[in-house]
């Protein structure tokens, strides 16, 4: 066991490897990733879909699909302990109890032949010493929370009869039911409707802020990280390519990637005439190309980027990028 | 010069609820759409923005003739096609072409890329089987695949590259009207950039139409000149996109455009959200009066009672709200 609370650290993921044996060849899907939150801190890990990044979540809940699946090497501190060195039985004592995931379908995630009272308050029982009644009484209490309002009606009702942000919100209710200090979302909004997603963001943003939980948001969507995150990670091809706080990533992007990444979408407090483009796509996992991941489809690619890995640099206070050209690819113009 | 390609004036379909299996009784009516009129110019797009459940996609496929409407009439190019008999829809069906959101299920996966893109040009009879051949690789050239992948499969394809195929299917018969329903929502925020950007290129090249349906008001304001903001089967605001997009008047509008994500987080975290409460209401029972009362911030007793029509607003903006002026400058 180690003590790690220097600036109040809550988790810190240390060289993760995250592989995934198949068929075809040896998946490295979450390759040497370090990243922290601090406690009460919202902390966003973007990328696109492929990218490894609900591998870094399932890891940290130790929910990966073994042997198929496996952590090949690192460490994850949770307040200074290591969550990879506990046995199953007093990692259960920390899942969902002081770190609980939500995950983008709940119609999936949900059991459809328990009610969501009853799923609520298995949750509850797992971790709490209450008695059935008082457990009914918190979950209530706990749809109340999520914004529901009728939750005496909703605890009895099964899963197919919510509409789907209705869903969500019972997953948080069930992820916030033992108060975790942790929570992880991994694309809590994808499938939702707009007014909706903003309901679901709100809930999150006033959780952090009246209960001071710590908040893992995995996403795509860059808009959702500007809204919420204080602190940002951009995932590529197994990889954290550029780090730190949320407003630098979104002034003064540096890796060629999130520049690129930024032009591509469509914003709506101005048009461009052309949206910008990434040539080509994201990378098979199993070959990695050599040297930088994104070299294949970085404009501001040189020979040195095809055989040399670049290392985090740090492009000002606590802002990373990892690119060999970042100094050159630095001043060019981007919006 | 007309230059108006569609019109559409009070379209309406409901959609019968029944029990029973021998004796089907009608029990209620679903009201996708509910009185619904625009226009769509020539090589231009309208865009149509709503939630799930709000009747968006319906209205597409009754354009289309995909399904009959209930009341309401379509004029396309000046030929009313509302009642038109199925025989007839012949030149309909070459003029007017649709794009789906999920290329994985659109596409045929046992056909060819050649096959699924020759299909509609052999069933038009567009010409012999050399000159076929000759469109199709024209084709993929215009979509921007590569003219190998002809002979490939659709699993074989990404997804971009499966709605790629999808367009130049679409486009085979040089259409004057492509019905996209929700392109881009399926796909990853890089390729979804690139698809966008054909949707712009092919229409600056062939002059044809777009009915662009989507829920993301991000994408819908980069392909659109003009708007309709669809809530529960009628539309609550409508007009050129700018216009729209610098000064909402309806309340619905006003929220939903305060709450896109944008990336700019100083931005993000300073402007005043208007998160609406509830869900959609059920069409199946719609409210009284105006259908967005149960969720509007600014509702009064009399949007209980009366359902407001589509007002001009000036400058070809339409709102359909009875107190839009007294919340014109609250945003």
């Amino acid at each position: 066991m180690r003590l790690l609370n220097k600036d109040n650290v809550l988790l810190e993921v240390k060289n993760l490897k995250t592989y995934i044996e198949t068929s075809a060849g040896l998946v490295k899907a979450v390759d040497d990733v370090s990243f922290n939150i601090k406690k009460g801190e919202i902390v966003g890990l973007v990328g696109e879909s492929g990218c490894g990044k609900t591998m870094v979540a399932l890891s940290i809940m130790r929910l990966l699909p073994e042997p198929h699946a496996k952590i090949i090497d690192g460490n994850i501190y949770f307040n200074g302990l290591d969550i990879l060195k506990l046995s199953e039985d007093e990692m259960r004592s920390i899942r969902g109890n002081k770190i609980s995931i939500v995950f983008q379908d709940p119609l999936t995630a949900l059991n459809p032949i328990m009610t969501v009272g009853e799923q609520i308050v298995e949750a509850i029982l797992s971790h709490q010493q209450l008695d059935k009644k008082e457990a009914w009484r918190r979950a209530i209490q706990l749809l109340r929370i999520v914004g529901i309002a009728d939750g005496n009606v909703i605890v009895n009702q099964y899963p197919f009869r919510l509409s789907g942000g209705m869903r969500q919100r019972v997953m948080i209710a069930i992820a916030l039911a033992c108060n975790p200090v942790l929570l992880i979302a991994d694309e809590p909004t994808t499938n939702l409707d707009v007014s909706i997603q903003a309901q679901i963001l709100e809930l999150i943003y006033n959780i952090r802020n009246t209960s001071g939980t710590s908040v893992l948001l995995i996403t795509h969507n860059l808009g959702l990280v500007a809204w919420l995150c204080d602190k940002v990670y951009v995932m590529y091809a197994g990889k954290i390519v550029e780090e730190g706080p949320c407003e630098n990533i979104f002034v003064n992007p540096s890796h060629p990637y999130t520049k690129l990444l930024l032009r591509s979408i469509p914003d709506v407090s101005f048009v461009r005439e052309k949206l910008e483009t990434i040539e080509g796509e994201v990378p098979n996992l199993i070959k990695v190309p050599k040297g930088c991941r994104f070299n294949p489809r970085c404009p501001h690619v040189r020979d040195c980027c095809k055989k040399v890995e670049p290392d985090l640099i740090e492009v000002s206070a606590n802002h990373y990028a990892r690119c060999l050209m970042w100094d050159s690819t630095f001043n060019v113009e981007w919006r | 010069m007309n230059n108006i390609l569609i019109e559409v004036k009070d379209l309406v379909k409901h959609f019968p609820v029944t029990r029973g299996v021998i004796f089907k009784k009608t029990i209620a009516k679903i009201h996708a759409v509910d009185g619904v009129s625009f226009e769509i110019e020539k090589g231009k797009t309208l865009g149509l923005v709503g939630e799930s459940g709000s009747g968006k996609s319906t209205i597409g496929r009754l354009i289309l003739r995909l399904l009959e409407p209930t009341s309401g009439t379509i004029i396309f190019d000046g030929l009313d096609i509302t009642k038109m008999p199925e025989n007839d829809l012949k030149d309909l069906r070459r003029r007017a072409a649709a794009v789906f959101q999920d290329p994985y299920s659109s596409l045929d996966p046992r056909m060819r890329i050649f096959d699924i893109i020759s299909e509609p040009l052999i069933i038009a009879k567009w010409g012999d089987r050399k000159k076929i051949a000759d469109r199709v690789y024209e084709l993929l050239g215009q979509v921007g695949l590569r003219l190998e992948e002809a002979t490939k499969y659709p699993h074989q394809l990404s997804g971009g590259q499966r709605q790629r195929v999808a367009i130049a299917r679409a486009l085979a018969l040089s259409p004057d009207l492509i019905v996209a329903d929700e392109p881009v929502s399926a796909l990853d925020v890089s390729v979804q950039a690139k698809i966008i950007n054909l949707f712009s290129d092919i229409q600056k090249r062939l002059h044809v139409a777009y009915l662009f349906i989507s829920h993301d008001l991000s994408v819908v304001r980069h392909v659109s000149d003009k708007i309709a903001v669809i809530y529960l089967g009628k539309i609550v605001e409508y007009g050129p996109v700018d216009r729209i997009f610098q000064q909402p008047l309806h309340p619905y509008t006003k929220s939903l455009l305060s709450v896109i994500p944008i990336p700019n987080p100083t931005l993000m975290k300073s402007r005043r959200k208007i998160i609406l409460s509830g869900e959609i209401p059920s069409p199946i029972n719609p409210p009284s009066g105006c259908r967005f009362h149960t969720r509007c911030p600014y509702a009064k007793n009399r949007c209980r009672e009366e359902e407001p029509e589509l007002i001009d607003a000036g400058h070809g903006h339409f709102v359909s709200c009875l107190f839009w002026e007294e919340i014109k400058e609250d945003s």
